[in-house]
């Protein structure tokens, strides 16, 4: 419940300021009957909803695959499906909403499994979706995700130039709230934050929260409103995970490897 | 200038560029992600929990499907052709590198036995007295593991993980305790990947032997030639399919091979058999051969060694080469710590 709670106060949040995002929607589960993320799980199509959406105002949604071929994505209530396009690695949702004096714009890159692409994602990352874009230098890889305790970079851009100075407002459903100043290369770090409760300490068990990066620009007279939501994980070496211990382990199979060469000489020794 | 003009500093010179290609590749390759990647199933352990890596190990792909895909056969609607279909990729994949390099990706591309053999060279000028061999009965006990090793936590378990006999922490057994993603992770200043998990007993246990394993296999390289490249399963897996490839080792008959065994003494992986005689010339890339060349550059005798590509020699053992080969190594031997360490 408080999970509901704090996930649809962070949506009207944003909502209030003029801008839209991606978030995965929240739903009852109908068996357990308590509110879940839907489409994780199963072979089912994941689904995915924009908040703040203005259903009078235009506005177009696509789907772009690793190779930059778009799908066109029809909007129902705010929510769609995500198509199968076959082939792994990221994707890009994008949602952008015309209104007479202000544009908004969400982009939430998507993981898909499927035939390689053979295609970076750097491709799909540095190609302008939208007049203004927080895009990440580097999406996490294989076998990494966005987790609490570590540093990503993101660039900010208007029009394909970055933008320097400027605030990039850092939010996550698990109650933080930040502000961050892109540098003269529009770039700037945010350290995830830690501010996962009730963390259970099992790999698999901890649900990923989610964050929002929201930057607001004017220029001739237009509103730009863009947003990149991404969900982001627990760190294991936060909870579950020891380093010291493990370094100590070390030190002692290497001790343990000395000694029986030690061993083996000895008796090397006493054979001859 | 002369004395570098030899396989074995040819050959430190590949592993060192594919060291730097397999543990940093996508810093200067513009690569980053998996998509990127020279192949995705390569012959060696390059790890992919190494996120700047060019490339990654075969055993990773072979694991995740045996988990994810293969299990379908038995717990999903899935065809055996659709199961069995990416799988055949990765086999299709490594046996083409397989015909291309042979065992040679042991001996000339992995990270892991670079890494070995340069702590191997550190023990030596160290002063720690080096194991010329391990025993035939201390091999005969050693050489299966590497088989159990594939078999099991390679193919097994990922699969029985899959069907849901065993546990998530069996999904991918090997990479857990491969001391190749404890190695790549802090060679890029990564240190996530030492750890001990506590969030179930067999995360646990498979992390307690990778840490141990990896100290081990440190202490122990520092005497003895090549000691985790003796159970990798990867030698295993290579081994299946030495026949295909188009580099191998071949041996000519000469009378007086069994009085010398020099090609033995100086084997990394002491394959005891490659001394014995033969009538007429055999390919002799034993299970065990990583293709390194040392036994052709050890080889006293004109032809009766040699490295053949296609059926062509490439590097073949000479009186000569021999004499100067053997001369620089024994200058190479007196060179100890003590005599370069500032006094």
């Amino acid at each position: 419940m408080r999970y509901f709670i704090t996930v649809l106060l962070f949506s009207v949040l944003l909502q209030a300021e003029g801008f839209i995002n991606w978030q995965p929607p929240v739903v009852k589960a109908k068996k357990t009957g308590k509110q879940e993320h839907m489409g994780h799980g199963g072979r089912k199509s994941k689904q995915f909803q924009v908040n703040g959406l203005n259903l009078a105002a235009t506005t177009e949604a696509y789907y772009l695959m690793p190779t930059l071929e778009k799908r066109e994505l029809t909007l129902e209530n705010g929510l769609i499906s995500l198509p199968r396009t076959g082939m792994e690695n990221y994707h890009a949702l994008v949602v952008k909403q015309i209104q007479e004096k202000s544009i908004s714009s969400s982009v939430r890159y998507i993981y898909s499994r499927g035939r390689p692409s053979k295609v970076s994602p750097t491709k799909i990352t540095q190609l302008q979706k939208n007049e203004l874009e927080i895009a990440p230098i580097l999406l996490p890889k294989e076998h990494n995700h966005y987790k609490g305790s570590e540093s990503y970079r993101f660039e900010l851009r208007f029009k394909g130039d970055v933008l320097a100075d400027h605030n990039i407002t850092f939010t996550t459903s698990n109650g933080t709230e930040e502000t961050f100043k892109s540098n003269k290369n529009g770039q700037f770090t945010v350290a995830m934050p830690n501010d996962f409760k009730d963390v259970k300490m099992k790999r698999r068990a901890n649900r990923p929260a989610e964050f929002i990066l929201a930057a607001a620009y004017k220029n001739e007279g237009i509103s730009y409103n863009a947003t990149l939501a991404m969900p982001y994980y627990v760190n294991p070496i936060d909870y579950w995970q020891t380093q010291m211990l493990a370094v100590i382990l070390v030190f002692i199979g290497l001790a343990l490897g000395i000694y029986m060469l030690r061993n083996i000489n000895k008796k090397k020794k006493r054979k001859a | 200038m002369d004395k570098f003009l030899t396989l074995t500093w040819f050959r430190r010179l590949v592993q060192l560029f594919f060291f730097v290609i397999m543990v940093y590749g996508s810093l200067f390759m513009t690569t980053f992600y998996s998509e990127d990647k020279f192949t995705g199933a390569l012959p060696a352990l390059s790890c992919a929990y190494d996120e700047q890596s060019g490339d990654y190990c075969t055993l990773i792909p072979f694991q995740h499907q045996m988990d994810h895909r293969v299990s379908g056969i038995f717990t999903s609607d899935l065809s055996v052709m659709q199961a069995l279909l990416p799988t055949l990729i990765t086999l299709g994949t490594f046996i083409l590198l397989m015909v291309i390099l042979n065992k040679a990706f042991c001996g000339w591309v992995c990270p892991l036995g670079f890494f070995q053999e340069m702590i191997h060279s550190l023990g030596d000028k160290l002063g720690f007295k080096r194991f010329h061999t391990l025993g035939t009965s201390t091999l005969k006990k050693v050489r299966p593991i590497k088989w159990l090793m594939l078999a099991f936590l390679v193919f097994i378990f990922p699969l029985l993980t899959g069907i849901g006999f065993l546990g998530h922490e069996f999904g991918d057994p090997f990479c857990r305790i491969c001391p190749s993603r404890i190695l790549t992770t802090l060679a890029v200043g990564d240190t996530s990947q030492l750890y001990i998990d506590n969030s179930s007993t067999g995360y646990m246990v498979f992390s307690i032997i990778a840490d141990l394993l990896f100290g081990l296999m440190i202490a122990m390289a520092l005497t003895i030639k090549q000691p985790f490249c003796r159970i990798c399963p990867m030698l295993a897996l290579q081994a299946v399919f030495k026949k295909v490839g188009l580099l191998r080792l071949v041996k000519n008959g000469s009378s007086s091979c069994e009085k010398c065994g020099l090609c033995e003494k100086v084997c990394p992986t002491d394959i005891f058999e490659i001394k014995e005689a033969v009538d007429k010339p055999t390919n002799i890339t034993f299970a065990d051969c990583t293709l390194c060349g040392l036994c052709v550059e050890f080889c006293p005798d004109d032809d009766v060694m040699q490295l053949q590509y296609a059926g062509f020699p490439v590097f073949k053992s000479s009186k000569d080469y021999f004499k100067k080969r053997n001369k620089d190594q024994r200058n190479w031997e007196k060179v100890t710590w003590a005599d370069v360490a500032p006094k």
